[in-house]
Formats: structure tokens, C-alpha cells, sequence
């Protein structure tokens, strides 16, 4: 890959920052022309700048909003606990809060300064559509989430099930999802809102967290939320990667759930076929992003 | 503290989010939003500051680390320090 191809590659993917820490850190670096180093070092700097701009308005909401116990989501939670300084992108910072803590939520915001971005019509639409508001202070967006999931794509009884942890973010208290809880919200992620087309970055966030992962636990969380199918896909889809085939086991079988048993009862002939169909699915660009299109355009994808 | 006391202990003022991007700190202070980047020897100084030691001490730290002149030194520590009271980076305990 050409010097130039791959910093786009990189800046697409949102790995530049992480790319810069890899090399400098793991002495990759020699060999490497200053033209492939400095521009990465440069997303690195930038991107250190933007965390601390887009964090800060947040710290005197955390540490008013603490007896709530908002759980950080995604990049801000990766960042606190996986991600080397300053190498996690994140456009915008998302926190779950459930849904009868929204208010008191909302007057704590007001308080210190944020103001809700969406109101009326479009603010509704989000409420009822995507489950979230988003909250604006500087020039950092927040997405409070009151549901784990858009409505009607997914199981509804989806909740995180296990404690939360809190961390120090800065001197306030950050909680965030188990590690379990938090794999599994990535998986569904990539289902659901990706549709097996992510930012390689999101690979990467599981990759993280995949080591000490307790995988039985996994499994139980996802059986309890009826979320069996969209691990298994979760986890072939990642073990088309190379880098993650040793640390993600093969999914647990299929759950015969309503939508997936009709549609292979129909369309297919068992287990070996809907592995067949499944590769044909990940190895082939464009059905991916004919699925991607589908999934954008609000169609419900039956194998999830 | 209005002249240089080499004997006052700086500390952080408050939470003062910052990132070390491979030794150069990134700092913000959260009231004004305003972003602070230190050069090497100012992330060197400013990782320094533990609220124990005093700015004797760490003019000591940096003057083994750094080939500096004591008394540039101690002009670049007095007009340094003096920036970071400013910008209400840090405080001084005696």
C-alpha cells in the first residue's frame, strides 16, 4: 500500500491516533518514511486536543448526575479503560441512563450549563425512534440513551445485567458497563447499527475488551435478552478477521428464534447452509453493502 | 504568591483534565475551556507538580535532566510558573 493510500485508509477507519501510538510505542516505526510518521502524529495531537475539549464541559455533569450512575457508553467508556492516551475518536459521547432518571437528569443539565439540542419535532422523533436526546454544551454533543437499542429492530428486554464499574475520569467518577455487558453492546452494535459494515475501529474496541472476557457469562446476558443469533453473527463476522479468530470463540448454536426459524425453514436447509449463506454474506462487498443500505433505509434484516 | 518563592509548593488547580502525547502534555482548564500545550521541558515541569515538592526542587529535577545555566533557569522557571498562576493552572501552598 502506497504511503498516502494508507494514512486515507487510516483516517477512514479512524485508527490514525492509535496507528501513531503503535508505532511510536512498539519501535514499529523505523523503516518508516517522517512522510507516513508525522501526519499520524499530528491525528494524534489533534485528537489529544479534541478529547480534552469534548470532556471537560462534562466533568461538573458527572460529578452532579454521580447518585444517577449514567453509564458511559462506547468512546467514552473505551477511552477511560482501554484505549492508550488520547488514540479512541469519538464524534460524540453517548451515556445510558434509564428512562424514569431522565428528568432529574435533564434539570442537573440545565444546571451546569448544557442545553438540549433537539427539542420539539425532531426531539420527539428521537425520543420515540431512536431512544435518545442529545444534550449540547461548547462544542461537545451528548446522546443519552434510555434504551440500549432503536425500537422495533431489537429485542426490547435488551438491558445490561451486570453492576456497573466506576472509574476516575479526571478526578470524578465514570461509570461504565462490565466488560461482558459492554462486548455485548458492541455486538449488537455491529448487527444493528453498522450491519456488519463498521469502522475497522469498532473491530478494534473488541478486540480490547476481548481479553479476560468471560465468555459463559456472555452467553448468559445475551440468552437472557434474547440475543443468542446476534452474538453468533457477531462472532463469525469477527472471525473473518485474522487478528481475532484466536480470541473469539465459535458462537453458541442458533436459537430458533421466530423471525430466523421461518426465514431458514424457507430459504434454507440447516445449519451447514446458513454457515455457507453467512460467509457468502461477509466474503462479498456488495451484498454488505446492499445489507448496509437495507439496514440504513429502516428495513428489518431478518437474521437479526 | 507575587514574586518567585522557591520555597511555595505549586499544585493543580482543581481537575485539570491533560493527555501526554509521547511526553507532551496537553492540558485544559475546564472554567474557560481553554487549551494549554506545554513544550518538552514544560511537560517535564508540569508532570514535577505532585503538590509536595517545591519549585526549588524541581528547578534541582530539571537542571539534572536538562544542560541549563542555573540562572537561565531560574528566569525561565520564575516566567513559567508565573505563566501557569496566570492561566490559573496552579495554586501555591507555603
Amino acid at each position: 500500500m502506497e504511503t498516502p493510500n494508507a494514512q486515507e485508509w487510516l483516517k477512514e477507519e479512524r485508527l490514525a491516533p492509535l496507528a501513531d501510538w503503535r508505532l511510536g510505542g512498539g519501535g514499529l516505526a523505523r523503516g518508516l518514511q517522517n512522510n507516513m510518521l508525522i501526519p499520524l502524529k499530528e491525528e494524534r495531537r489533534r485528537e489529544a486536543r479534541w478529547e480534552l475539549v469534548q470532556t471537560a464541559p462534562l466533568l461538573d455533569l458527572l460529578s452532579e448526575t454521580a447518585a444517577l450512575q449514567p453509564l458511559a457508553l462506547k468512546g467514552l467508556d473505551f477511552r477511560a479503560r482501554l484505549y492508550p492516551p488520547a488514540t479512541r475518536p469519538a464524534v460524540d459521547l453517548d451515556l445510558y441512563l434509564e428512562r424514569r432518571k431522565t428528568a432529574r437528569f435533564a434539570e442537573a443539565a440545565e444546571k451546569t450549563g448544557w442545553r438540549l439540542a433537539t427539542r420539539g419535532r425532531l426531539g420527539r422523533r428521537l425520543w420515540r425512534r431512536w431512544n435518545h436526546l442529545i444534550w449540547g454544551k461548547d462544542q461537545t454533543i451528548l446522546e443519552v440513551h434510555h434504551d440500549l437499542t432503536a425500537p422495533g429492530r431489537y429485542n426490547a428486554r435488551y438491558r445490561f445485567g451486570e453492576e456497573p464499574t466506576p472509574l476516575d475520569l479526571y478526578g470524578v467518577t465514570l461509570w461504565v458497563p462490565s466488560r461482558e455487558d459492554a462486548a455485548l453492546f458492541c455486538m449488537v452494535h455491529l448487527c444493528g447499527n453498522h450491519f456488519f459494515d463498521p469502522h475497522l475501529l469498532s473491530v478494534y474496541d473488541i478486540w480490547l475488551l476481548c481479553p479476560g472476557l468471560d465468555w459463559g457469562k456472555l452467553y448468559t446476558l445475551a440468552r437472557k435478552a434474547g440475543l443468542e443469533r446476534t452474538v453468533s453473527f457477531a462472532l463469525a463476522y469477527l472471525r473473518c478477521y485474522p487478528t481475532m479468530r484466536r480470541l473469539v470463540p465459535p458462537g453458541e448454536p442458533l436459537r430458533p428464534g421466530r423471525s430466523g426459524m421461518n426465514f431458514f425453514r424457507q430459504r434454507a436447509g440447516g445449519v451447514r447452509t446458513r454457515s455457507r449463506l453467512l460467509g457468502l454474506y461477509l466474503a462479498d462487498p456488495r451484498i454488505r453493502s446492499l445489507t448496509y443500505i437495507l439496514g440504513h433505509l429502516g428495513e428489518r434484516l431478518d437474521i437479526f | 504568591m507575587k514574586t518567585y518563592d522557591p520555597d511555595a509548593v505549586p499544585v493543580k488547580a482543581g481537575l485539570i483534565p491533560s493527555q501526554n502525547v509521547d511526553g507532551e502534555i496537553f492540558a485544559i482548564t475546564p472554567e474557560d475551556g481553554v487549551l494549554h500545550n506545554f513544550n518538552e521541558v514544560g511537560s517535564f515541569i508540569w508532570n514535577l507538580i505532585d503538590d509536595e515538592k517545591s519549585v526549588r526542587e524541581i528547578a534541582s529535577k530539571v537542571l539534572s535532566e536538562y544542560e541549563v545555566a542555573p540562572d537561565a533557569l531560574k528566569q525561565d522557571m520564575i516566567e513559567f510558573f508565573s505563566q501557569l498562576h496566570k492561566k490559573g493552572l496552579i495554586e501555591y501552598r507555603r
